[in-house]
């Protein structure tokens, strides 16, 4: 202290920068201290955080083993009130990768444990107010509602999936699209529309929760999607191998402006064995967009005829190596792997590159064959 | 004492006034950081790994310049091989080594002889031999003539077969979900023609059979300035950077680029030492010109380890060919600055790094020959010099904490607190004789670049125990 009053003593009669550089340094000293303290806080609050969890998982860990091997437990463990948000985290994880005799147990422990209570008491708006540090808790809840469900916390998740809160939101929508709840379509849509930065996740977990269903339900709002989620819906209905879902693509595809969307859209068409498509994929080997070209060349691989290797050819002289191999592949294909079939075509060609790059394709398939 | 001139008080004020806005501008790109990652933590948490998976990810090559590999290779390329990427072609380049790099992949991999259709976009050297791995056919290995790492990239770029590259340092480690998550920016935007990712020191890390399996922190002093350093400058001021667009540098041990946008830029340029920063100012300055609408992006977690000298010989000769660089880049693309359409590159990044990255080294020596002078010459007392250059000091270590902060928010619990200890004293330390020793190789690398020194790569010695354990 007394060197900080002599330091402030020699300072009277010094010019200004001295001093603007002494309290300078005073200023930094307190802003690294401020940071260091709040990086404590931060470790502090995160090991106590895991410390919790250990906590309840070594109370619970016997109890767990004894319903998954199917017998009751010793002893329900006592938890702690602070304590229940840790248990719902650890007993929704459990729940999740349960079979179906152990899901059952764990539904009735979750009676035992009070655990409805527990969720109803975090959900309930006129109990617990939204508090920032409550989201994460009311996240799981809400997470937890998809297995005890009951009447009243469908009309909690739609009125959760108004919230301001992103995370709330996502985790009810995505609740509400596996439990199906009545009108939950509308609540997506507008969900989307109110994140449209976050639309495309949303629309992604919620569609993976409601699988193929959801996108059945989707489709007539197809054209109000923002076009990450068309990306999306187009996504999963090539992992849905839902062949009704082609008329949706098809019109997609007629309507859409965007590239990505047509590459999108040609690849996914191309894994459907339905006729007239490769009437509708050829044009596309001509487009101006490269990624729309490879995908077309592709899906000519799968859909196409011997007739369309002349549409393919001039593909094979682009600058671009990816598109000039899709194409060889999808001639390779189409010539049925007939060596004697490609020579023909390969000794027309004027471009050394589309003859080597046939060559190259050939000899990759039938090594891959071989 | 303080008998000073009005000449004195004015070069005092200027240099007071540097100091303020050099270290204010970092600390205001760690706070857009800082918001920067929170939103971005807050994305992952809400939408979680699952979404990752799109089943829409574009091919990407990954090209692997190696020369005089033969002892790594094989760890390196175990290591990019548990990378979690649904479409994915690895591409060893080898430069021409006089090792025996091409004998271990034809073995360990089973390498053979395959015909290929390259078609030369960018200059490289002639490659004598094309081989596709029986084991792995995603594996290439280009035997090509020496020609320095970007003339090898160059070969790789003409041989990949993807729209996407990906560039990795044979001697890096790369955490499995890293390529998944930097090429997300390819896939929400057209626009995007490179990303970019966090690389971090290895050094002090345990990696066995190509996974890290430990994280630490070097024993090494001389790495623990860098590792200091690391997470100040290069970690959290990218990610700010990045937040503002104005983002002029890609990390040559981990970047993925869009192949078209490479070639039209002319691809990477042999004569020149810091390729990766002068790759970057070129492709703004073509994409430019041609009126083509881009975006540069840096995602904070995919993270690249890559060890760090620990010899100060090597410590030397890396810092003088990093600043060469900077000067070379800066030089070749100076029509970029202030240009119509640059934006935040021509308008603040690039006069920053010429302000406050290229010149500063000679201002740090001016400053302390100016102090010296004054001191000298009794115009100034010793508390004075004391008082002006702890608030030097305490602004250093301000700036280091708050990449700390930054760290600990990123990966929680990662860091051990003795750790965090540890690098909070190597903060203070730093300031007396790593940044004055960093400030004379950088002033030689300015000299090497303005006499047109011949510049060699030289020998990169590293310790690879991490590599190899």
């Amino acid at each position: 202290m007394a060197l900080y009053y002599d330091l402030i003593a020699y300072l009277q009669d010094k010019p200004q920068f001295l001093t603007i550089a002494f309290w300078g340094t005073v200023a930094m000293t307190v802003c690294v201290i401020i940071v260091l303290a709040y990086l404590v806080v931060f470790r502090i609050s995160f090991l106590y955080t895991r410390y919790r969890r250990r906590r309840v998982e070594d109370a619970w860990n016997d109890a767990f083993r004894y319903l998954r091997a199917g017998e009751e437990p010793l002893s329900y463990p006592l938890l702690p009130r602070s304590d229940k948000p840790v248990f719902l985290e650890f007993w929704l994880e459990n729940r999740k990768l349960a079979d179906t005799r152990f899901a059952a147990m764990l539904d009735e422990l979750a009676k035992r444990v009070a655990l409805h209570h527990t969720i109803t008491d975090i959900l309930d708006p006129g109990k617990v107010e939204i508090l920032p540090s409550k989201v994460w808790l009311q996240g799981i809840a809400i997470a937890a509602v998809e297995f005890v469900d009951r009447g009243e916390t469908r009309e909690v998740l739609l009125q959760t999936s108004k919230s301001d809160n992103l995370y709330l939101v996502v985790q009810a929508c995505t609740v509400m699209a596996r439990l199906k709840v009545k009108g939950f379509e509308k609540e997506i849509i507008q969900t989307m529309f109110r994140f449209p930065a976050d639309a495309p996740e949303i629309f992604a977990r919620v569609s993976q929760a409601g699988g193929s269903e959801v996108l059945h339900v989707m489709q007539p709002f197809l054209d109000r999607l923002p076009h990450h989620s068309i990306m999306n819906f187009i996504s999963l209905a090539e992992e849905s191998h839902d062949e009704t879902l082609v008329p949706v693509l098809l019109f997609r595809l007629q309507r859409t402006q965007h590239q990505e969307e047509i590459a999108a859209l040609l690849r996914t068409l191309s894994q459907f064995e339905q006729p007239g498509l490769r009437e509708i994929i050829v044009p596309y080997l001509r487009h101006e967009n490269l990624y729309v070209r490879i995908q077309a060349a592709k899906a000519m691989g799968h859909v196409g005829i011997e007739a369309d290797i002349e549409a393919l050819k001039p593909l094979l002289s682009e600058s671009e190596w990816w598109l000039r191999y899709r194409a060889a592949r999808a001639i390779c294909r189409l010539c049925d792997l007939q060596w004697e079939k490609l020579e023909a075509i390969r000794s027309k060609l004027s471009d050394k590159f589309a003859r080597d790059i046939l060559q190259h394709a050939y000899e990759e398939l039938d090594w891959c064959s071989t | 004492m303080l008998n000073l001139n009005g000449i004195e008080q004015f070069i005092i004020w200027a240099f007071l006034t540097y100091v303020i806005l050099c270290s204010g501008s970092y600390l205001i790109l760690n706070l857009i950081a800082f918001d920067s990652l929170r939103n971005y933590l807050r994305q992952q948490r809400t939408h979680e790994d699952e979404t990752l998976y799109t089943g829409l990810e574009p091919p990407i090559s990954v090209i692997v310049p190696a020369y005089n590999e033969g002892k790594t290779i094989v760890a390196s390329l175990r290591s990019i091989l548990q990378l979690n990427y649904p479409n994915m072609e690895i591409v060893v380049v080898n430069d021409g080594s006089t090792d025996n790099t091409v004998e271990v992949m034809k073995s360990y991999f089973e390498m053979e002889e395959f015909p290929e259709a390259p078609r030369i976009s960018v200059p490289c050297e002639p490659i004598r031999k094309v081989y596709l791995s029986r084991r792995l056919n995603n594996l290439r290995l280009i035997d090509k003539e020496n020609g320095g790492k970007a003339d090898a990239i160059n070969a790789g770029i003409n041989l990949s077969r993807s729209p996407l590259f990906c560039c990795i340092d044979a001697d890096s480690v790369l955490e499995p979900s890293s390529l998944l998550r930097v090429v997300q920016p390819f896939l929400t935007s057209s626009r995007v023609v490179a990303t970019g990712g966090t690389v971090r020191v290895a050094n002090g890390c345990k990696v066995k059979n190509g996974h890290l399996i430990s994280r630490g922190i070097p024993k090494n002093p001389l790495a623990l300035f860098q590792l200091v350093e690391y997470l100040r400058a290069f970690l959290f001021g990218r990610i700010g950077w990045s937040r503002i667009r104005g983002l002029l540098i890609i990390s040559g041990a981990f970047g993925v680029f869009k192949k078209r946008a490479v070639v039209d830029a002319g691809g990477y340029a042999k004569d020149t030492i810091g390729e990766d920063m002068e790759l970057i100012l070129r492709m703004y300055r073509t994409l430019n010109k041609a009126g083509v609408r881009h975006r540069i992006e840096f995602i904070p977690d995919p993270v690249c380890w890559t060890e760090v000298p620990e010899d100060l010989k090597v410590f030397a000769s890396q810092r003088k060919r990093w600043h060469r660089g900077l000067s070379e880049s800066l030089y070749v693309n100076r029509e970029l600055m202030f240009s119509k359409g640059s934006g935040t590159v021509g308008w603040v990044s690039f006069p920053f790094f010429i302000l406050f990255e290229w010149l500063s080294p000679f201002i740090e020596l001016a400053g302390y020959l100016f102090t010296l002078y004054l001191f000298t010459f009794g115009k100034i007392s010793f508390i004075d010099m004391t008082i002006v250059f702890s608030f030097a000091v305490m602004l250093s270590v301000l700036l280091s904490v708050v990449s700390f902060l930054l760290d600990e928010i990123t990966f929680p619990g990662t860091t051990r607190i003795r750790s965090i200890a540890v690098l909070l004293v190597f903060s203070f330390l730093e300031c007396f004789g790593y940044r004055q020793l960093n400030m004379l190789y950088k002033i030689q690398g300015s000299y090497d670049w303005f006499a047109n020194k011949k510049h060699e790569w030289g020998e990169m010695t590293r310790s690879g125990s991490w590599q190899n354990q």
